[in-house]
């Protein structure tokens, strides 16, 4: 309640900014580029005032200003920066004409609106971030999304490790993943944040709850979608870093257009290798049949990804505004150290992932009608994943190992564990423009896929095949009215799955027979999304959805290691609410403060967790089990002092709470409305940046310096309120300090950056007893030729 | 019959005490209280069981009024959390608790007190590596036990004697000489031990659940853990626990004469059933025998034959408390359901059944019985009520309500131990 007075008041106060009415004239018209198209977001400001306006969806602009003569100021993401002297003395009509930029518009910032900012001044609850930008100080693109507001990434140890990502506290599979609007599982179930190459990427949208439709998505929590660079010209981007713990990373990206056909060529690698050899601090080894604690180094953890993809398309024909065909190929190979905890110790377990995958996409405007436009995209993509665990050994710390009666992992006996997935994808994205206040999108998204496990020396394990179709569809309605003051959104969801069981052993356990061999479930969701502008200072923003997850493959199929299946899994769902309030305030053309503010409301039930068999044998399966809450606030702050110094401060706080009444007995839960445990609750983000352009007296070059400082508050391993407080374990707080540096000639040509994470080297911890990588440097070179 | 050890010890010196406190006045014969030196460690867990491999968080609370009606205990900011180091899994004898606890990697001796766990010690395993919570254990003496388990191909059975004193390996080594022509064990058995010839007595079966058509046992040496003899019995198909041996519930025992009995089950066959749904028999060795009593076969009238047992515990005088699983007696839906168990004394001699008038109970995965001194502790978990503790008088044969527990709780355990010296 005291976080909810806080937030009335502070809505009050910037409710009572008032605009004085001073005797002034209305200054307006329209920007447009040479090629007289309007330009959106274009921001007119009056030198050494605080007076400005953005312009509206068709280039126009308005604001009051007091008659004499004034700087215009003009400037436009993509755009020259424009000045005139115009002398007002009446109420005037000026239109403004801006040259596009002839770099690559990353090398400029202006304070124009970018996507990014428009997104984020948009209905939905959205954390826009920019990759182009920090394309050469960014070693990966978790580092990115995870000092957002509301975001919590939780790695369980150095490169190439699991990691499981929440939004506003949901997280795990309750968070979709995308890539220019598609399942970022078509490129590979081991395609992630973490190594994907930075290069390749244009900005990363995460949609907190509340999910477009065209999105096609049935996530819970949320969703991310990566949005890739599409710029029509040439370019080769190349970068290599070098860091601590023989890390290496290595990024290509390069386009060629041909510049009469439109035809281009695309290419990109991203190569990720790490022995991930850092100092673990305090784990047990064996000396003489005794343990004793030490530090050790990490020794079977290294891990290797190669990420390799080819696009051929062509833009701007008569019969499509773009059409490509792409092949990618993904492996990665992994040596596993631990188990879910840092005390299970392993030294011969591998992974290997392996993806082929070939898609194509057609994207028109004007298709059939003059209002209708459509995106489709259609891919198909074998994945497998292959788990060894043939060693009979029991590793410790130090390196060293006993012999064992079972293998290291299930403790059982020799395996190579198969997961093979073929994945069929198709999306069609059509949007039906009424006018320009009004439009239609319906999405359509097919996943069908395969699940066949095999075992090639485990006698025990039964093979299985099933096939796990799920089609979402997705229709909404998109408004802009009040000169683009208000901004709805209202949508509709179908969510669609169809299984087909291939397998009967643990039928019992599995559900197989008790559900049709062939099952199809049907569930509609709906929402909206609302942003109401009063000015610039101030805007508010609300959204809901009733929301469906379908259950993964995994969840409902198994894994084959320690997962079993479970045919009656239903969908969990929840009703998504947003609450918002943000705006900017601006000072003249240098001072720059944008804020928001946000409350959020997830109650979910039927929630899917993993639920540890109470039968004989290994592993368990997941269930429906309980109903869970989560509400909080968040808050952001970005200032930026004449684009040369930065401030982001952002910080989230969780209150999510057990709301299952019931255990499965039918008894009542003691920990009914008690806090989840073990999930970070209170956490917060600090970015300064420093940008220096032609320092040293040297032009064309740039200097960025960058410091973070992340908090996380410690949070009780299991229920608070229960057991005797003092001897409960906790995951301790985290405090870790990063810094960058980047230096740039040439416009940016040539890069040369150097981070270093944790620079205090303190003991990190995301999960219990998952010690991270301590202080870890990392030197990168970027050459970006346009 | 583990946990009975400790209270013979306490008997056996109580008599040793009224032998000599007689000579001086043969009136006065005063049963001594096992409550004076030993409580009971009560675990439950939140949101579900404990037991199995389950991430619930477990608590666990002293108490020596298990007794008293009025007594309810709640586990708000107190007992101690052991869900980050131990498993409800575990070998118990004295004042200590022995087990593979969560590092997975090692053998360690436990004490729970009010605030936290002590950790006595804690060694690396030997040669022979276990899995935590499945092995099967029996003790040779007060200082002495032997835990015994597959191995990771199934093919073999390995073992490992302990000092519990010193916690150090005494042997360890692979079963040699079983004749029983298996091509994969069971992932555990059930072990006890026999003083009268110093032999281990492990019971086994098949590892595959479809190919379980008899029970196996095994007569080892104590000494020198070599298989004496190898016997079989295919009026059950196999053992009442196959994988976690009698860390959490007790499956076999001996009777006052030195019988041994063992809990058996045998799926029900009627072509559409779960591997889970089961009806008990319990098959007995005479005391010195080295094959099963073809002449006794127990449980034949329980319950319609149906029940499962799902622990068995001897209350002497011939007698036995049952923990049965009977969705038709119990009038449940079915064996997936909820409130399907009760609890029943089984008349060794004349098979007869005596059901305690007691709610009907959930939970197959607990051991919420034991028997301390002349009386029961029965723990049930009932539909509408509390979970709470009834005091079985053996012989007076009456129940009185003992200890509530908070209602919300997943009562799973009760366990009786020696006081802290």
């Amino acid at each position: 309640m005291e976080v909810l007075r806080i937030v009335i008041i502070l809505l009050l106060c910037l409710l009572t900014i008032n605009v004085s009415a001073q005797k002034s004239f209305l200054l307006s018209g329209v920007i447009r580029d040479t090629s007289n198209t309007p330009i959106t977001q274009a921001m007119v400001t009056i030198e050494n005032t605080n007076i400005g306006a953005y312009t509206d969806s068709n280039g126009s602009y308005s604001m009051k200003v007091k008659p004499g003569e004034h700087t215009i100021s003009i400037s436009a993401y993509g755009f020259n920066l424009q000045k005139e002297t115009i002398k007002i003395n009446n109420s005037t009509n000026h239109n403004f004409t801006l040259k596009k930029l002839l770099v690559d518009i990353s090398e400029i910032q202006v304070y124009g609106k970018t996507t990014s900012q428009q997104l984020r001044e948009g209905s939905f609850t959205v954390n826009a971030l920019e990759v182009r930008n920090i394309t050469s100080s960014l070693s990966d693109l978790n580092n990115l999304v995870g000092k957002s507001s509301g975001i919590k990434i939780r790695e369980e140890g150095g490169v190439g490790s699991d990691f499981d990502l929440s939004i506003n506290g949901l997280s795990g599979n309750a968070v979709r993943y995308f890539i220019d609007g598609v399942p970022l599982s078509s490129m590979g179930n081991g395609v992630s944040l973490a190594n994907l190459p930075v290069n390749i990427v244009d900005r990363i949208e995460v949609y907190k709850g509340v999910v477009p439709a065209h999105l096609g998505s049935d996530a819970l929590g949320g969703a991310i979608n990566i949005i890739t660079k599409k710029d029509k010209q040439n370019y080769l981007d190349a970068s290599y870093g070098i860091g601590s713990f023989n890390t290496h990373k290595a990024d290509f990206n390069s386009r060629y257009v041909h510049p009469k056909s439109g035809l281009f060529f695309q290419s990109s690698v991203g190569i990720n290798y790490s022995k991930n050899n850092y100092i673990m601090k305090d784990v047990e080894t064996r000396i003489d049949n005794k343990f004793v604690t030490t530090d050790a180094e990490r020794f079977h953890d290294d891990y290797l990804s190669l990420l390799t993809q080819f696009i051929v398309g062509i833009n701007n024909t008569k019969w499509a505004d773009l059409f490509s065909i792409s092949a990618s190929y993904f492996n990665a190979d992994k040596d596993v150290q631990t188990g879910s905890n840092q005390k299970h110790v392993y030294g011969m377990v591998t992974q290997n992932n392996q993806t082929y995958h070939v898609s194509a996409q057609y994207r028109k405007s004007k298709f059939l009608t003059k209002k209708l436009s459509t995106d489709i995209h259609i891919s198909y993509t074998w994945d497998y994943k292959t788990t060894t665990d043939t060693a009979y050994r029991k590793y410790y710390w130090d390196g060293s190992y006993s012999p064992s009666q079972r293998n290291e992992r299930l403790g059982g006996a020799k395996s190579i564990r198969h997961i093979n997935t073929p994945l069929g994808i198709v999306r069609g994205n059509f949007t039906y423009t009424i006018n320009n206040k009004h439009s239609l999108n319906l999405n359509y998204l097919l996943n069908h896929l395969t699940n066949d496990l095999y075992d090639d020396l485990d006698k025990e394990f039964k093979s299985s095949q099933n096939v796990f179709s799920r089609h979402i569809v997705g229709l909404s309605y998109n408004q802009q009215l009040w000169n683009n003051k208000l901004n709805n959104a209202f949508f509709i969801k179908d969510y669609i799955s169809h299984l087909e069981i291939g397998q009967d052993g643990n039928y019992w356990i599995t559900g197989a027979r008790e559900i049709n061999q062939s099952t199809v479930t049907n569930n509609y969701g709906y929402g909206f999304s609302s942003r109401y502008s009063f000015n610039e200072q101030i805007a508010l923003k609300a959204s809901y959805e009733h929301t469906f997850r379908l259950p993964l493959a995994e969840e409902l199929l198994g894994d084959g290691l320690n997962r079993v299946a479970n045919f009656k899994l239903k969908p969990e769902h929840s009703q998504n609410y947003n609450f918002g309030i943000f705006g900017t305030f601006n000072k003249g053309s240098k001072h720059h403060l944008f804020y928001e503010t946000g409350l959020f409301y997830r109650p979910v039930e039927d929630y899917i967790r993993y639920v540890a068999d109470i039968n004989e044998g290994d592993g368990g399966q997941y269930q429906n089990v309980n109903n869970v809450t989560v509400k909080g606030i968040e808050g952001e702050l970005r200032y930026d002092y004449s684009n040369t110094l930065g401030f982001i401060a952002n910080i989230t706080y969780l209150d999510e709470r057990n709301k299952t009444k019931y255990q499965d007995n039918g008894k009542p839960d003691i920990s009914y409305n008690n806090r989840i445990p073990n999930r970070p609750w209170l956490f917060g983000n600090l970015e300064i940046n420093y940008r220096k352009e032609n320092p040293f007296g040297r032009r064309n070059t740039l200097l960025r310096l960058s410091y973070v400082y992340q908090y996380v508050h410690w949070q009780y391993f299991s229920w608070q309120a229960y057991g005797y407080e003092p001897g409960k374990s906790r995951v301790p707080s985290q405090y870790m300090n990063n810094a960058d540096l980047t230096y740039s000639l040439n416009n940016e040509k040539y890069n040369i950056s150097f981070h270093c994470k944790n620079i205090l080297n303190q003991t990190i911890y995301d999960n219990f007893r998952m010690q991270k990588p301590g202080r870890y440097f990392f030197l990168k070179l970027r050459i970006f030729l346009n | 019959m583990k946990k009975l050890n400790f209270y013979f010890n306490v008997l056996f010196i109580a008599a040793m005490s009224l032998t000599l406190f007689s000579c001086e006045d043969e009136e006065t014969t005063v049963d001594p209280n096992p409550l004076d030196t030993a409580h009971f460690d009560i675990w439950v867990s939140i949101g579900g069981t404990g037991g199995m491999g389950s991430e619930n968080t477990q608590l666990v609370q002293n108490t020596k009024d298990l007794d008293n009606a009025s007594t309810v205990i709640d586990y708000k900011g107190t007992g101690v959390d052991v869900t980050a180091k131990l498993f409800q899994e575990s070998i118990i004898k004295g004042q200590y608790y022995y087990q593979i606890p969560q590092e997975k990697d090692r053998f360690g001796k436990y004490r729970i007190g009010t605030t936290g766990i002590e950790t006595i010690k804690e060694i690396a395993f030997g040669t022979n590596t276990y899995k935590d919570r499945r092995y099967a254990h029996a003790w040779i003496d007060d200082n002495t036990f032997v835990v015994l388990a597959a191995n990771g191909d199934k093919d073999g059975i390995i073992w490992t004697k302990f000092n519990a004193a010193d916690m150090t390996i005494i042997a360890e080594g692979t079963l040699e000489g079983l004749t029983d022509g298996l091509d994969a064990y069971s992932t555990s058995g059930l072990a006890d031990y026999r003083a009268s010839d110093n032999q281990i007595l492990y019971s086994y079966c098949h590892n595959s659940s479809s190919k379980r058509d008899k029970v196996y046992m095994a007569f080892i040496n104590a000494n020198d853990m070599s298989v004496v003899k190898t016997v079989e019995d295919n009026r059950a198909s196999f053992m009442a626990g196959t994988a976690y041996g009698q860390l959490l519930q007790d499956k076999a025992f001996f009777d006052e004469n030195g019988d041994y009995y063992l809990a058996c089950n045998t799926k029900i066959d009627d072509g559409n059933t779960s591997s889970t749904e089961q009806y008990g028999s319990l098959l007995r060795i005479k005391a010195g025998a080295t094959d099963f009593d073809q002449s006794y076969l127990g449980y034949r009238t329980g319950s319609n034959g149906k029940g499962k047992l799902i622990t068995v515990q001897s209350l002497e005088s011939g007698k036995a408390l049952l923990y049965v699983q009977d969705p038709e007696y119990t009038q449940a839906a079915g064996w997936g359901s909820n409130y399907n168990c009760f609890y029943a004394i089984l008349d060794l001699t004349t098979d007869e059944i005596t059901v305690l008038d007691l709610p009907f109970s959930e939970g197959t995965f607990s051991q919420r019985s034991v028997v301390l001194g002349n009386k029961a502790y029965v723990g049930v978990n009932p539909e509408n009520s509390a979970p709470c503790v009834y005091v079985y008088d053996i012989e007076n044969k009456k129940l009185t309500k003992g200890l509530t527990i908070t209602e919300g709780y997943s009562f799973d355990r009760i366990v009786t131990l020696e006081d802290a010296k």
